[in-house]
């Protein structure tokens, strides 16, 4: 991956298109795998806010701005990526922009997902990421895989 | 390293490295200090690790959430 300013992952899931969508694009769905509790619901320019879920960030409040809808297709938003301090107020600061992608497969769906605007981020905001979240990320993964492998 | 020593070696002009380097130090990736008359100058590698391992740590939050939402999906 060359590029500073974005990430691109592709995952094959073993389910319909309409399965993935809904769990994409149905706010209450997509905030129980994501790890948030939202408020309200997607649609093309919506403002969502909720609170972040994960385990040690109960006090996050998170928000992202719906930017566009196509059913079973695409689903983009924008946000500020890692938005993790309570003291901060990151609203001047550029956003990200978040598109997932939607495709037949033959065992089911492939979704990939691009996040861009990377280069944009202030780089006191990403220096302070390295210096006080070094061990901020591995904690926060941890706290994920704990909270996959709760019983349903 | 001074700004004359690294003139020394390089076919650009002083000018040219003196604003190269203040360049770098605005945006954090060069530092001088004084040594009598002169600037020394010395690179810091920090925010370029920075930005790497910040897009790292973002990279694998996503390969997280992405592993969650296929145990969601495929239930």
């Amino acid at each position: 991956m060359d590029s500073t300013d974005r990430i691109e992952k592709q995952i094959l899931l073993r389910a319909p298109r309409a399965r993935v969508w809904l769990a994409l694009a149905n706010a209450e769905q997509f905030g129980a795998w994501f790890g948030v509790k939202l408020n309200g619901e997607f649609a093309p320019g919506a403002r969502v806010v909720g609170q972040v879920l994960h385990p040690g960030y109960e006090h996050v409040r998170f928000e992202m701005t719906i930017e566009r809808m196509e059913p079973e297709r695409l689903l983009s938003w924008r946000w500020h990526p890692h938005a993790i301090d309570p003291k901060a107020d990151y609203s001047a600061e550029p956003t990200t922009l978040v598109v997932f992608g939607l495709a037949d497969a033959p065992e089911g769906t492939l979704l990939t997902v691009v996040e861009s605007g990377f280069d944009g981020i202030p780089l006191g905001r990403r220096l302070e990421a390295y210096r006080s979240n070094d061990g901020g990320w591995a904690i926060q993964v941890k706290a994920i895989e704990k909270y996959v492998s709760q019983p349903a | 390293m001074s700004i004359a020593n690294i003139t020394r070696d390089a076919s650009v002009t002083r000018q040219a490295v003196t604003k190269h380097l203040h360049v770098l130090a605005h945006t954090g990736l060069a530092r001088s200090s004084r040594m009598g008359r002169e600037s020394v100058w010395e690179l810091q590698p920090e925010p370029l690790e920075a930005a790497r391992h910040y897009l790292d740590g973002i990279a694998a939050q996503w390969d997280a959430a992405l592993n969650r939402l296929k145990i969601f999906v495929e239930d």
